[in-house]
């Protein structure tokens, strides 16, 4: 019985022109989204292909100075294009895509793409994902806010219960059919938008972007399955489809386009970031932290001496001006890190706001595992600065090093080094986040969405059961 | 094949029947006449199981429906007042999914039979149900319990709002689904179409079945006068007190 439902169910909305309109128009928006994002992505990694040449140009012909300086003449490093970032930009538009390495300072990532895109910028947000996200819910509302209460409206509800069919089999054959229309239409959209997609990032293994892309078919099938649920349910609550309508397009405003935003709002002003005044001066206070602590400083050349096994100054077999910097750097790791902590302790207590609106908002779950699942998400820009910062530290150390120890015999900073030197620093190199590695970290968003996807399934049966006993007692 | 036993349904304070005791056997048309309220679609809910008696049973070859919803609705045609189709499927389509439900499989040469038999021509068949008139789309009800091969009809008001062609129409399958054996239970306001197809005219009121009366021994007219008066009892009484 179930299948005849679905099967006419897919019979049924074939042959519905609104149907047609609405699928027509949800493909469209899609594969217009993915050509815009795979072009944007696409000019970002050509612009960041040149970035990374020109610094590295201009890193071999700083010509002849102390190491240090040129640890502070500095590279950037540049964030590789998230695999899946034409999909889902993520944070990236949000989140710096450089990271100037500076001698002393672990500087924020900077260059926000959202920055520079001016009045246009809107533009950027029709992605693949948000189209998904936000848009398609109300093509499935569009599209189903008529399943039950049209059946009401017309009798086929009566007559249907007539011939024996339950509200299992009802809401059975309901979703089922659902599924299987909006399937047909949506599976191959989405799945050739990711693999377009996909086509468009930064390499990464074979193997992880496959499980990245099976785990973003997955997220959003059983988004939209459970978003299908939801209107069938909706629409066997109402009396009529026009009642139906009404219901399913306020859901929408609110849970799909409000509360994210307002979650998001909330979230911002219950634990603000610091601003960008009082982050610069922490950083350079951090900075400077080894210069601030006298008796730090006062240790240092016994501490020398004792590491090279003298007892004089003048016979350390080491520049000391070289070993001081590179012990001022040291010294302020754990400064940054702190500093940093604070920082990530704020976006964690943000996260948190967002995890508990996710149980109003599906969309907010949906978010959060397709970023990451795109590898576009904090975690994955987290991991871009942490290997940027151990990057700057071994460039800096490297320079320090050849400071103190091929500059020993020169008084102070008088030592200076040439391109042989700057050609032996490496370039900065990130490989993405393997999707394995992180997974755990998107439990409780996938629990959310199963759990909207389980309790959609009970609603639309409970709603069903309710609306066939109405209309047969009525 | 249909039989009401001491069957009451009760809504609160409200008694929409109050004992009723009937009985359709295969062959018969049994029309229950009455007024909006007097208790025909309750009756037929009770037989399709869509309520549970109050006290009573309504037996369906024997089975209570409340018991069995499902073994007794196998063997029900139902139609409504307002046959309702989906609009996108043709007649064909409608009809094979209504079986469908049913647990019926046909093949589509049965399905053409069954809606021939009912009235329905074969290029209207294959029409989308969206077009039809309301006559059509009772002939696809009709058809619906032709293929589906119920041995007992429920029909509440299948007459009311078909012109006069369309209703002598259905008139005819209802008679030629009698003489194939069918037991047939119909509500209706219709004196006249009543005496036109029933073996057995029921009068109900407030929920009683006040009368029964053999429609081959009584003209049209003497069926209605009775009818009125019955209806005017209660009235009267209203106006002697």
């Amino acid at each position: 019985m179930i299948s005849a439902i679905a099967h006419k169910e897919l019979k049924t909305y074939l042959r519905s022109g609104v149907f047609l309109a609405v699928t027509a128009a949800l493909t469209g928006l899609i594969v217009m989204s993915v050509i815009l994002s795979v072009q944007r992505v696409a000019a970002f990694e050509r612009e960041r292909a040149s970035a990374v040449a020109a610094d590295r140009t201009i890193w071999d012909a700083q010509g002849v100075k102390n190491p240090h300086g040129a640890a502070h003449f500095a590279r950037y490093a540049f964030r590789p294009t998230p695999t899946l970032a034409a999909f889902d930009p993520g944070v990236s538009d949000y989140a710096g895509m450089a990271l100037w390495m500076e001698a002393h300072y672990q500087n924020p990532a900077v260059f926000r793409r959202a920055e520079e895109r001016g009045d246009t910028g809107w533009i950027a947000s029709l992605s693949p994902a948000w189209i998904l996200q936000t848009i398609t819910p109300l093509f499935i509302f569009l599209v189903l806010f008529g399943a039950i209460a049209g059946e009401r409206e017309s009798g086929t509800l009566r007559q249907n219960a007539a011939l024996g069919v339950g509200p299992r089999a009802l809401a059975g054959g309901k979703l089922g059919g659902a599924a299987l229309s909006l399937g047909i239409v949506i599976v191959p959209v989405l799945a050739g938008a990711l693999f377009v997609a996909a086509g468009a990032g930064g390499a990464v293994t074979l193997e992880d972007n496959a499980l990245r892309i099976a785990g973003l078919t997955l997220t959003y099938g059983v988004f939209l399955f459970a978003v299908g649920a939801i209107a069938i349910g909706v629409s066997a609550l109402c009396r009529d489809r026009r009642s139906a309508l009404i219901a399913l397009v306020s859901i929408w405003a609110v849970s799909f386009v409000f509360t994210p935003r307002l979650a998001g709002d909330i979230a911002a002003s219950a634990h603000p970031e610091p601003d960008a005044g009082a982050l610069t001066a922490a950083l350079q206070k951090a900075a400077r932290g080894l210069g601030a602590d006298a008796e730090a400083m006062a240790a240092l050349p016994s501490e020398a001496m004792a590491e090279y096994g003298v007892e004089r100054m003048e016979d350390l077999p080491i520049n000391f001006l070289g070993y001081r910097l590179q012990r001022a750097e040291e010294y302020a790791y754990d400064l940054f890190a702190e500093i940093y902590g604070q920082l990530g302790a704020v976006h964690d207590a943000q996260e948190r706001i967002l995890g508990t609106a996710s149980v109003i908002s599906p969309v907010i779950a949906v978010k959060r595992l397709s970023s990451g699942l795109a590898g576009v998400d904090r975690l994955h820009q987290q991991a871009f600065i942490d290997v940027a910062e151990d990057h700057r530290r071994e460039i800096v150390e490297q320079l320090n090093r050849d400071f103190m120890i091929n500059g020993a015999d020169a008084v102070g900073a008088a030592y200076t080094a040439d391109e042989n030197l700057w050609r032996q620093i490496e370039d900065f190199d990130h490989e993405a986040l393997s999707f394995r590695a992180v997974a755990g970290s998107y439990l409780s968003s996938a629990l959310v969405l199963l759990a909207y996807l389980l309790g959609s399934i009970v609603f639309v049966r409970w709603a069903v059961a309710r609306a066939q006993k109405r209309v047969i007692q009525s | 094949m249909l039989e009401a036993k001491n069957l009451s349904k009760s809504f609160g304070p409200v008694n929409a029947l109050s004992d009723l005791n009937l009985s359709v056997q295969e062959g018969e048309i049994l029309c229950l006449l009455g007024a909006n309220g007097a208790g025909k679609t309750t009756t037929i809910n009770l037989f399709l199981g869509f309520l549970e008696p109050s006290s009573g049973e309504a037996l369906i070859d024997g089975v209570a429906a409340h018991r069995d919803p499902a073994g007794t609705k196998a063997k029900l045609g139902y139609i409504p007042e307002q046959v309702a189709l989906y609009p996108q499927l043709s007649g064909l389509e409608n009809l094979d999914y209504f079986l469908r439900l049913a647990g019926v499989k046909a093949k589509e040469t049965e399905l053409l039979e069954a809606l021939e038999a009912a009235g329905l021509e074969r290029a209207d068949a294959r029409r989308k149900a969206g077009t039809y008139s309301k006559g059509m789309r009772q002939k696809v009800g009709i058809g619906v319990a032709l293929a589906k091969k119920a041995p007992a009809l429920l029909l509440d008001e299948p007459l009311s709002g078909l012109d006069p062609s369309a209703a002598n129409g259905l008139c005819g399958s209802l008679r030629q689904l009698r003489d194939d054996g069918r037991a047939i239970l119909m509500a209706t306001h219709d004196v006249f179409r009543a005496k036109e197809v029933g073996t057995r005219i029921g009068i109900m009121k407030g929920g009683r079945l006040v009368d029964q009366l053999e429609a081959d021994k009584l003209d049209a007219r003497e069926i209605e006068q009775i009818y009125l008066s019955h209806m005017h009892d209660g009235a009267d009484a209203a106006n002697a007190a």
